[in-house]
């Protein structure tokens, strides 16, 4: 008896899972139909975080002004104190500032200001969420950068979020180019890093070599810095090279990015 | 009817510090599963027929929110929860030592499914690395989490029987 239901659940789960793989859209249609509650809970979860970090934050900051407060008896150290630090993070910001704007500028695509507004729980999948959606027109497969290069592509839309699956996921596959020797492959995610696919070993690959997206395939513009080789592996037995890719991108600190609008 | 709507209002909890706690609570690749922590919760003090359908319940609802695949957790956590509703009838339910033991093991089997099923289905290739990056961590993460429960509880019904 129990065995029977046991077994009869996860002959279901099978039969979900079949389902799903063949028709890849039925998951994302469910989500997209409740996005209400769907949607909530990164955004809920998001703010949850936010403030938890704010509270943290308090608490440290609050230590930091109690410390401040003693060395407040030498008023002139404390001034040069403040003059630097708001000097340096001017300088700082306003050099990021800078670079960002440079860096629209300089593309020849409409790019659209986003921000991150939440992360995967789990780290199956290298996938983060937009703060901007559909009614922002975000659309699938819109191409996702920053000041750095390529960040990734769209893979669902909601109504005011929406999902990126980064070039590290092992489902993400792009079109590169060595920027050196212009010899295509494809550049698939392997979680911390991407690997070059379908480089031959003949053809000559060197640590350091820029890749940067190929164009070729339709969904990624060609030209976009993706990252650097950091390593070749080559067998002359085997058809293919391996070649390690690092990204360009510092995915540990993804901010500002821009959504590529077609 | 009571007990639905406190298992509804926990499984709104968890999927909630699942989707907003992640980055802050980070250990070595790892992070806990609050769902998954609910569900071993929830089966230990439950019969076998419970525990089934939470897992079942639970993994349909992490397939839905952040899953590619529909019924990949739902069949590793309908085991999970079989499992530990299963293995609490036949040891002393109190003994700290059984439920740490369950979920390191759970956990371990948890990940092991997941991972089998996205190679099988080509969502992952790297099966061993993710043993060792996530799901071991992960079930570390677990263990300790379960057993603080567990502590806080225990310290709880002691005062309370001072008090009595």
């Amino acid at each position: 008896m129990k065995i029977f239901f046991l077994v009869g659940f996860l002959f279901l789960s099978s039969i979900l899972m079949l389902i799903s793989s063949y028709h890849s859209d039925v998951v994302v249609r469910i989500r997209e139909k409740s996005y209400v509650l769907i949607g909530s809970f990164p955004a809920a979860g998001f703010h949850v975080k936010s403030n938890i970090v704010k509270f943290i934050e308090d608490i440290h900051n609050s230590r930091r002004l109690r410390e401040e407060n003693k060395a407040l008896k030498d008023r002139l150290a404390q001034l040069i104190f403040q003059e630097k630090n708001y000097y340096q993070r001017m300088v700082s910001t306003n050099e990021r500032l800078e670079k960002m704007l440079e860096f629209q500028q300089k593309q020849p695509y409409e790019l659209l200001p986003v921000q991150v507004v939440a992360y995967a729980p789990r780290d199956y999948f290298k996938v983060f969420f937009l703060g901007k959606g559909k009614k922002e027109e975000i659309e699938k497969e819109m191409v996702v950068v920053n000041a750095q290069g390529l960040v990734g592509r769209v893979i669902e839309v909601y109504p005011h979020q929406a999902k990126v699956l980064t070039i590290l996921d092992e489902r993400s596959k792009v079109g590169v180019r060595n920027e050196r020797t212009r010899d295509v492959a494809i550049l698939q995610g392997m979680g911390k890093a991407c690997e070059l696919k379908y480089l031959l070993t003949k053809v000559s690959a060197e640590v350091e070599d820029e890749i940067v997206t190929s164009g070729l395939g339709g969904f990624f513009p060609q030209g976009i810095l993706v990252g650097r080789i950091s390593r070749v592996k080559k067998n002359p037995n085997r058809l293919f090279q391996e070649v390690e890719v690092v990204p360009s991108v510092d995915f540990g600190k993804l901010e500002e990015l821009f959504v590529i609008k077609k | 009817m009571k007990k639905l709507a406190v298992f509804i209002l926990l499984l709104g909890l968890v999927f909630l510090l699942e989707a907003g706690l992640m980055g802050i609570v980070s250990f070595r690749g790892g992070k806990p599963d609050f769902p998954f922590i609910l569900l071993i919760l929830w089966a230990w003090t439950h019969d076998w027929k419970e525990g089934l359908l939470a897992g079942f319940t639970i993994g349909l609802l992490e397939d839905i929110f952040f899953y590619p695949l529909l019924g990949l957790n739902a069949f590793a956590l309908s085991l999970v929860g079989f499992l530990t509703s299963e293995v609490r009838e036949r040891v002393y339910q109190e003994n700290i030592v059984f439920i740490l033991l369950m979920v390191g093991l759970t956990s371990i089997l948890n990940g092991a499914i997941l991972s089998a099923w996205l190679t099988i289905f080509r969502l992952s290739s790297s099966f061993l690395e993710k043993i060792v990056y996530l799901t071991l961590p992960t079930s570390l993460y677990n263990m300790v989490l379960v057993f603080l429960i567990f502590f806080i509880r225990e310290v709880h019904r002691k005062e309370r029987i001072y008090r009595a």
